[in-house]
């Protein structure tokens, strides 16, 4: 701004420059979901609608700004083919506050932009919620504030620090109002506040998994949920968190099952484990659980191979639940037929090395126990190797992963050990979730990251039901015991490794990530739950609409009757001269009696037209009258008839 | 109070003096009695008077109806869009026999001069009017002329919409003390114009109600109607909301203030009020500050009445 002298620009200029800054701030966030055209149209429109200003063009005519108008609105649907739904929502925003932009002529027309940018602002919430944002989102709000003060300012002789450091006082003195809205307002149940699903790029775990899948994700140090344990807390190499679990083999690529099982029951001992799970938004509809769940919100439900999943739609937002799990338990038998036939299948004319080496294995083995106990041991005998970047394996990946490269990551192993049961004729499936998480001593909870993605197996065992089988743990026992970074050798980089290992970094990064999750489970997630929560706390047993609204109304009420009684007392009128303070003694006498004096109405009119109302008081009140203004503004007031005023106005009786 | 007013006050009051004149002037100009009153306030003021309006309302009559009453030369200027400034000032004439210019007087040296649809004429012959009224005096060829005193213009203009006008522009507006309209009569009023006499004639009968003397005595007694601090307080609040309010291009300058306090100390005479009270300013605020505020945008008020409703609205009396 200050590269322009205020001198060639006019006050109504400067105003709009105001008003492109704001803009431009609202726009910043949306940047990464805008199309590039609308970008570059924005600030076309911006930069034309400055050197307009300065270079003092006329604005565009009216049918052109249509016809762009609505070439704009076409293109929109065009690039999102719709108009609906959050990309193409703000999208249409972002543009069409630029293209106002080209009809700027008023302050009116100023003051619908800034009311656009500020939609366009908090818009960006939907996007994203972190905490990270939330001081660009402030700062840029007080600015669009202080935009909107300043294009009413009929000069701008105010300096901008003053500008800034008003509007900063007047939100703050909003804060007590947005803190109580922000605990009271009624949140309606339901999906109506929800947040409709984006064609966002999804992450974390997909449910088909190649060679490679897995340690590609590894390297991503993302969040993939936070967990919060009521008391017990599971040791690491329990801590498996299960998500899809894949049946279908192609010879490379596992895949989910297609259609139902019969579900098994599980028979749960030991230890149960009570549990918050916090999903990130992944954009798919899995919840990761500790192995087994045994309890889960309506919103969820378990699959017959023990896997949460939403009843509706995906996890596109920020989304808690609370579980419970045991990691000890036997799933009863029979096992379905058709799972049976589903987990024992295999490609034909795939792998056939492994095929042999199966066979083999499992004619040297007295039992199918015997049978994967041999199986491990080739994994920790020969020389295996678990590392984040393994090769790119053939067209037979089993044969070429165990007889050529015998470099892997976890579903490399998983999947060789899954294939080579099944050869053997073991029923046999492809887990995988996440193992492990990091636990955060400042808020009490695991973090689980991307890296800490895994995959095993579980194979069916006649007398045993479905036992979990981690090949992973044969070759490297550190990535169970203690997590990714033992695992994997110093000369690889594994994400994050660096500070994690150095211990005031890492207490940062722990402190920061504490702070996240409050924010994420007390701000973000704050809903009808939190609310009654709250209100039980506050007395309040059995929770109302209509008296969470009254609640509302009668504090608003209360809160404004409070500010104007402070401003009352503040603007309180200094001590008058003694004529003007017996007049303002009679005006409130009258008032009380409904004859309020108008703020314009002068004392003449004003005794007048309450002698006419009040009969009664007549004679006094023009006697009053002559006298006051004799004494407020004739040329020589008696000074004596100052107490004759005050005489008769203390003997007017209402 | 000072000297010349207790004479005049021995000779007749103010106020029964105007009030004669009203009466009389009553006959004529239908329930228009505020306008009257404005009209003699913006006199008394020494202020000229504009009076917008559609074209047969009375205006002229209003004029010529006042020069009768107070017995002034009155002098009638039908502007036209080649009327020239010699037109109305005078010109200079060769006169063979004493072989010199001789200067016949225009009609702006009659007492009260009624400059019919100003708005028709060129800005040239605006501006010749105009000079004339600020001035009191005409000057040609190096001569300068008085003129008469008292000295009254009252202009008309045809509301801007119509074609062919060249509107007065915002600086020569403020020349004017104040602007007012007439309006139509109400529906009584007007049977009764209907079925009375014709203006024409009833004008013949109207006699002087006070001497040019008596107007310029009254004139003089105006600046020093009692004026107290309170009363100040509020003309400055007035002025101080109508520039700092966002409503309005500019505020009203010094000029429109002083001119705002004279016309309520005229107003406060012809009531007789020893001081001025802040009703007397707010009988002539729309006539005086109506047509040198404007509004950013028509939502606000859409004319000059209306401006000076919202402003007398939204200034409290302190």
């Amino acid at each position: 701004m200050a590269a322009i002298a205020p001198d060639r620009i006019s006050l109504f200029g400067r105003k709009l420059l105001w008003v492109i800054t704001g803009l431009t701030l609202a726009v910043i966030p949306h940047l990464p979901h805008l199309a590039i055209w609308i970008v570059a149209l924005v600030g076309v429109a911006m930069a034309f609608r400055i050197t307009a200003e300065i270079k003092r063009w006329s604005l565009p005519p009216k049918w052109l700004r249509i016809i762009v108008a609505f070439a704009a609105l076409f293109a929109v649907l065009l690039t999102y083919r719709t108009l609906n739904g959050v990309e193409a929502g703000t999208a249409l925003l972002v543009v069409m506050a630029g293209m106002k932009l080209l009809e700027t002529r008023t302050v009116r027309d100023l003051t619908v932009i800034v009311f656009l940018a500020y939609f366009a602002l908090f818009s960006g919430f939907i996007y994203n919620q972190e905490l990270l944002r939330l001081p660009y989102m402030l700062i840029a709000a007080w600015l669009l504030t202080a935009t909107l003060m300043r294009i009413h300012q009929t000069t701008l002789s105010m300096p901008a620090r003053e500008a800034l450091g008003l509007t900063g006082k007047m939100l703050l003195q909003a804060l007590p109002l947005a803190i109580l809205l922000f605990l009271f307002f009624p949140r309606l149940p339901g999906n109506f506040w929800s947040v409709p699903a984006r064609s966002e790029a999804r992450t974390g775990l997909d449910d088909e998994v190649s060679p490679g899948d897995v340690s590609d994700l590894s390297i991503s140090g993302m969040i993939a949920f936070r967990v919060k344990f009521e008391d017990a807390v599971p040791p690491s190499k329990e801590r498996y968190w299960r998500g899809p679990v894949l049946h279908d083999f192609d010879g490379r690529t596992w895949r989910r099952a297609q259609g139902f099982y019969i579900p098994q029951n599980v028979r749960a001992e030991g230890t149960s484990y009570a549990y918050r799970v916090t999903m990130e938004a992944h954009q798919r509809p899995w919840i990761f659980g500790l192995d087994v769940a045994t309890e889960w919100p309506e919103s969820a439900m378990r699959t017959s191979d023990f896997q949460l999943i939403k009843r509706r739609g995906v996890v596109s937002t920020l989304t808690s639940y609370d579980l419970q799990s045991f990691t000890q338990y036997v799933v009863e038998g029979p096992l379905p037929t058709r799972m049976r036939q589903s987990d024992l299948r295999l490609p034909e004319n795939r792998n056939p090395r492994s095929m042999a080496l199966a066979r083999k294995l499992r004619a040297e083995a007295p039992s199918d126990e015997a049978f994967i106990e041999s199986v491990l041991n080739t994994f920790r005998r020969e020389e295996y190797y678990y590392t984040l970047e393994p090769p790119r394996l053939e067209l037979h990946s089993v044969d070429d992963f165990l007889f050529n490269t015998k470099r892997g990551f976890c579903e490399h192993f998983a999947s060789a050990f899954t294939m080579l049961a099944r050869a053997a004729g073991i029923p046999a499936r492809l887990v995988t979730g996440y193992q492990g998480g990091e636990f955060n001593p400042m808020g009490g909870y695991f973090i689980v990251r991307q890296s800490d993605a895994h995959a095993w197996s579980e194979v069916w065992l006649e007398g045993k039901g479905w036992v979990r089988v981690d090949p992973t743990a044969a070759v490297a026992p550190e990535r169970v015991e203690r997590g990714i970074d033992a695992a994997i050798s110093e000369s690889e980089s594994v994400p994050g490794r660096l500070l994690r290992s150095n211990v005031y970094l890492s207490r940062v990064r722990l402190a920061w990530d504490a702070a996240n999750t409050f924010w994420n489970n007390q701000v973000v997630e704050f809903s009808e739950d939190q609310q009654r929560w709250l209100s039980q706390r506050l007395g309040i047993e059995e929770l109302r609409w209509q008296t969470f609204g009254l609640a509302l109304v009668m504090t608003f009420i209360l809160f404004f009757l409070c500010l104007s009684t402070y401003l009352a007392w503040r603007f309180r009128p200094k001590a008058r001269d003694p004529v003007q303070q017996i007049y303002e003694q009679l005006c409130r006498k009258l008032a009380r009696a409904n004859l309020p004096k108008l703020a314009y109405e002068g004392p003449r009119d004003y005794l007048s037209r309450a002698a006419a109302s009040r009969p009664s008081l007549s004679r006094d009140l023009s006697e009053a009258r002559s006298i006051y203004l004799d004494l407020r503004y004739g040329p020589n007031p008696m000074p004596s008839s100052l107490s004759r005023l005050k005489f008769i106005v203390n003997q007017i009786k209402i | 109070m000072e000297s010349p007013v207790p004479t005049l006050i021995t000779q007749a009051d103010p106020v029964e003096l105007i009030g004669g004149t009203i009466a009389q002037l009553n006959r004529i100009i239908l329930g228009k009695e505020h306008q009257l009153r404005l009209c003699i306030a913006c006199l008394l003021a020494r202020g000229h008077l504009l009076i917008e309006d559609i074209p047969g309302v009375g205006k002229t009559t209003l004029a010529h109806a006042l020069a009768e009453s107070l017995g002034l030369s009155y002098q009638r200027i039908q502007f036209t869009s080649d009327l020239l400034p010699a037109d109305i000032i005078g010109v200079s004439v060769f006169d063979r026999e004493t072989s010199s210019f001789r200067f016949h007087k225009g009609p702006v040296f009659s007492q009260l001069v009624l400059a019919d649809e100003v708005n028709r004429a060129t800005p040239k012959a605006q501006s010749a009017l105009l000079e004339a009224m600020e001035e009191h005096q005409v000057t040609v060829d190096g001569q300068t002329y008085p003129l008469a005193a008292p000295f009254f213009v009252i202009a008309t203009q045809n509301p801007v919409y119509q074609i062919g006008t060249y509107p007065l522009p915002e600086s020569q507006l403020d020349r004017f003390l104040m602007r007012i309209e007439l309006g139509f009569p109400d529906p009584a009023l007007e049977r009764q114009l209907l079925m009375g006499q014709d203006r024409r004639d009833l004008l013949a009968t109207l006699a002087p109600t006070l001497s040019p003397q008596q107007l310029l005595l009254m004139q003089t007694m105006v600046p020093k109607v009692h004026a107290s601090d309170a009363l100040l307080d509020y003309v400055q609040a007035i002025v101080r909301f109508t520039r700092e309010s966002p409503q309005f291009e500019a505020g009203v300058s010094p000029r429109a203030a002083i001119a705002l306090l004279r016309a309520a100390q005229a107003w406060a005479l012809i009531h007789g009020h020893h001081g001025v009270i802040p009703e007397d300013v707010q009988a002539v605020l729309g006539a005086v500050i109506g047509h040198r505020l404007k509004p950013k945008d028509d939502s606000v008020a859409r004319n000059a009445t209306e401006v000076g409703d919202l402003v007398l609205k939204a200034v409290g009396v302190p």
